[in-house]
């Protein structure tokens, strides 16, 4: 009745060290499910790193090459030129990075070969702080976060810095937000930006039981919340110019999103009424460049 | 399978660090634990349908444009759909769990239309050829039709004997041709007859006795309940005095019965009272009818009761007729007494009461009693009980052992769809009959997927405005595409429906897909409960014993 197909056959995903209900694994096997054999994983210090296996052993079907933390996209350009040196142009360069290495300690690098344009897919699974050394605030944790470095009484007060928009600045040809939650749309940005040469930014929410204080089984539903509450809507932004709205979300109160994880669990009502305004502007804001269809433009400087 | 790699040297290791083997010897599975197991429920639109049918399965089935197999899967519990599209009172719809979502699945309207396509496009396989067993089913309403259907099917010669020229009984004698009309049931009736000998104008007790019924090796009893019981009051027995139902027979046969401008009453509260009283209004009379309890006690089904009110029929509650007499001009003169409702009785209903000194009088032309039918089994010597379970007991040795009975005989609720289940059950246990097995009444231990059990999240509510519009705009004809919008919205309470949700969302590959469905790999399963929190329908449950 139902045929087993994808890259994946007979448990060769499967005895990975990913804690239960971990999100990150359930987005790693549908992208390399779409992107299939002919690809190289390249990936910094973080989660994906350690999980995948221990020595001698990997889940990885395909290449996975581990590099420092801040160098990964840096060692993906210097595989991609490689490939195009031994005429292997065909095979992706895709980075799979988490939000450590994309956001704070990898920025510098990103920046660089977003600037150059470096032909690789760069996916960032976003948990929203350092998970696997023990939950630290990372410049992708959002406002208002418990993190052992964020501590009651001194919850996060920056909020979740915007990298697909400092992206955008780049002009790289594609920007996507995906969730989990929703499978096909993920899937669908992923065979998208497989076709696209240039760099290509997937930047991919990951709930994470431990660091977010939530229960396993809630991880689907948390992805699929932080949508619906337009915490983390989904849009594609083409060529850093033209955004457009993946998906309407329900607009749900954000409170649906944040009751159900410990980490937001001290959070004052006035803070969570600022979490609802922000959603709610910021919500606002994609919505009206995804329907005036403008150009974003940046104010450029006057020579 | 990989193996665990150890090295015992340094020369076993690589130059620089690359990957030997997979993990998967690695069981992750004893980080367990609770366990996720499939667990399909019984959806209640199945578990109300007195016909037995899997409702969530053709409504699966239609979603996917199959619409063939749905029809066929159907037919596997119950040969009149279109009947059923029509006249059901569709306890499934109104147990449905998106009631309080949004709106029940409209599954009358679904029945009606599969009815429908299987009468304009539907051809049935060919028949296995009769074997050597024989059945012989008396009565051809809806109970004789179904039991012969089953048998004939699983290649039983079936010949099947009714006192009527036309077979369906009271699908084809009872019911209004407003509700069910005859020129439509008759292609859905022949469907079923095919292949089956059916004998008409053949009344058992009359034309034929149990010597006839020797030489089959099965008989199938599904003579209805036709005897209208009396009311055991003065005057019941005067010329203007008639059984509804007898009334509602004749008009079926096409006999003209006029009752232009004439004063008729009808005594009683059913189904039977209300055709009664319906179809006298559309003849031309002016209609009283006369129940001894209130609305809320009337045994007729919640649409009929409707129907009726919505027309133009005098409607009288409390009251009982205590005598009726004939005056000098023709008229009858009833005289009534006004009720009160006392203490339950047997059926559960509040027992009516008469209250004293609360004499009335009505005048009428004509006066039906539909106060409800009997089982009429003088055809048996020793006339078998006409109320409670079938005394076998009662029936002549050389039939008793091969006698099954089914219909309204039996002292289920006289429906249609209980007539249906009750004669395919019937066949069923002379199929093991024939093998010499027996077939107990399964007790039921069907686990009912509620509301509960399903996740909101993948549902979207209906524009019901549109919906509306959409379903009933063209009189309630639908078309196919319009069908399988309104299947679609099946939440497939408690069984699986390969949605891919835990196959999808597992972060340890451990829901394999087979051909036997999901199936759980619990050598890697961390137990996290992703896969029975995400299932739409309530299909996985999450065992917390591990
Ligand atoms: C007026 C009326 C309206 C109804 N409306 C509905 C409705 O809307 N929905 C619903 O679900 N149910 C309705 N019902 C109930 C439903 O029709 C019955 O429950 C159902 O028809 C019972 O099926 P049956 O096969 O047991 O008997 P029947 O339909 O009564 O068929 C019995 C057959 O046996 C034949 N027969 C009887 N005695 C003999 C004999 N001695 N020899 C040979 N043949 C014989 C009769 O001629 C008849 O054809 C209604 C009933 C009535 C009376
Ligand atoms: S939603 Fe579907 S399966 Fe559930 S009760 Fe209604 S018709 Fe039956
Ligand atoms: S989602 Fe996978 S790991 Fe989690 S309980 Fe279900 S089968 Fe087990
Ligand atoms: S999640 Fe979907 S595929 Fe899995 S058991 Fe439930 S209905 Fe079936």
């Amino acid at each position: 009745m139902i045929e087993e197909k994808g890259i994946f056959s007979g448990g060769e995903f499967c005895g990975h060290a990913s804690c239960p209900g971990c999100g990150e694994k359930i987005i790693l096997r549908h992208i390399l499910d779409v992107l299939g054999r002919k690809t190289i994983i390249v990936c910094p210090a973080g989660c994906a790193a350690v999980t995948d296996g221990i020595f001698p052993h990997s889940i990885s079907p395909v290449p996975f090459m581990h590099t420092p933390f801040d160098a990964v996209a840096s060692c993906a350009a210097g595989v991609r030129a490689g490939l195009e040196m031994s005429g292997r142009s065909e095979v992706t360069v895709m980075v799979w990075a988490g939000d450590g290495a994309t956001f704070d300690i990898g920025m510098g690098a990103l920046s660089a070969i977003a600037e150059r344009n470096e032909n690789i897919l760069y996916i960032c699974y976003d948990n929203e702080a350092y998970m696997n050394t023990g939950i630290q605030r990372s410049s992708a944790t959002p406002f208002g976060s418990w993190t052992t470095t964020t501590p009651r009484g001194r919850l996060k007060s920056e909020p979740k810095k915007d990298i697909n928009f400092i992206l955008a600045s780049h002009k790289i040809p594609y920007i996507a937000t995906a969730s989990p939650a929703f499978i096909d749309d993920l899937r669908e940005k992923v065979n998208k930006a497989k076709e696209i040469t240039g760099l290509r930014f997937l930047h991919v929410l990951s709930p994470c039981p431990p660091g977010w204080k939530s229960d396993p089984k809630d991880s689907i539903t948390l992805a699929r919340l932080a949508v619906e509450c337009n915490v983390f809507p989904l849009f594609e932004i083409e060529n850093g110019e033209r955004i457009r709205l993946s998906y309407r979300s329900q607009s749900l109160p954000v409170t649906e999103y944040l009751d159900m994880q410990g980490r937001f669990r001290y959070l004052s009502e006035e803070e969570t009424e600022t979490i609802q305004s922000r959603t709610d502007e910021y919500y606002k804001t994609l919505n009206s460049l995804h329907e005036s269809e403008q150009p974003l433009r940046m104010t450029m400087r006057k020579e | 399978m990989s193996k665990f790699i150890v090295f015992k040297s340094l020369d076993d290791m690589p130059d620089i660090a690359v990957s030997k083997a997979r993990m998967d010897w690695n069981k992750t599975g004893s980080w367990r634990s609770s366990t996720p197991r499939r667990e399909d429920k019984t959806p209640p639109c199945n578990f109300n349908c007195p016909a037995g049918e899997d409702i969530r399965g053709y409504l699966d089935l239609l979603k996917h444009g199959k619409i063939k197999e749905a029809f066929e899967l159907i037919l596997q519990t119950n040969p009149m759909p279109l009947v059923c599209g029509r006249v059901c009172y569709h306890p499934c719809q109104s147990q449905c769990n998106r009631e309080n979502f949004d709106a029940a699945i409209d599954i009358r309207l679904m029945e009606k239309f599969m009815g429908e396509w299987g009468l304009e496009d539907y051809t049935p396989p060919g028949l296995p050829s009769p074997g050597s067993k024989k059945a012989a089913v008396i009565g051809a309403g809806p109970s004789g039709l179904s039991a012969a259907y089953y048998l004939r099917r699983e290649g039983v010669n079936v010949t099947l004997f009714d006192e009527n020229e036309h077979p369906g009984g009271i699908l084809y004698y009872g019911i209004p041709s407003y509700r069910l009309p005859n020129d439509l049931l008759k292609p859905e009736l022949d469907r079923i007859l095919q292949g089956i000998a059916f004998r008409s104008r053949k009344r058992f007790g009359r034309d034929f006795g149990i010597g006839e019924l020797e030489k089959y090796d099965a008989v199938f009893l599904g003579t209805g309940a036709h005897k209208s019981k009396v009311m055991r009051i003065n005057g019941e027995d005067l010329p203007g005095v008639k059984s509804g139902l007898d009334f509602l027979k004749k008009v079926n046969s096409g006999e003209k019965v006029f009752l232009d401008g004439k004063d008729v009453i009808v005594i009683g509260g059913g189904n039977t009272a209300c055709d009664v009283a319906r179809t006298a209004y559309r003849l031309g009379g002016n209609v009283s009818m006369m129940y001894r309890r209130t609305v809320a006690e009337m045994p007729a089904f919640a649409e009929e009761i409707e129907q009726l009110k919505s027309e133009p029929i005098k409607l009288e509650f409390l009251v009982a007729p205590s005598r009726i007499e004939k005056t000098g001009d023709g008229k009858l003169k009833n005289l009534y007494i006004r009720m009160k409702l006392g203490e339950p009785d047997e059926s559960g209903r509040s027992r009516p009461v008469p209250v004293p000194g609360s004499e009335f009088e009505v005048m009428a032309d004509i006066v039906f009693t539909a106060i409800g039918e009997d089982p009429d089994l003088s055809f048996f010597d020793s006339a078998g009980k006409s109320s409670g379970d079938f005394d076998f007991a009662s029936v002549d040795k050389r039939l008793r052992d091969k006698l099954f009975v089914g219909g309204d005989i039996l002292p289920n609720p006289r429906t249609v769809p209980h007539a249906v289940g009750s004669g395919r059950l019937a066949a069923e246990k002379i199929l093991a009959f024939f093998d010499g097995e027996k077939i107990e009444q399964p007790k039921s231990i069907a686990v009912v997927a509620g509301p509960d059990d399903i996740n909101l999240r993948y549902f979207v509510k209906v524009n019901l405005d549109k919906r509306r519009k959409n379903l009933y705009g063209g009189d309630g004809v639908i078309g196919e595409a319009q069908a399988i919008e309104e299947a679609n919205r099946c939440f497939s309470c408690g069984v699986c429906y390969s949605c891919n949700n835990c196959y999808n969302f597992c972060p340890d590959m451990a829901v394999i897909k087979s051909s036997n469905g999901y199936q759980i790999n619990l050598d890697y399963c961390k137990g996290c409960g992703i896969c029975a929190n995400e299932c739409p329908c309530g299909s996985l449950r999450m065992d917390e014993a591990g």
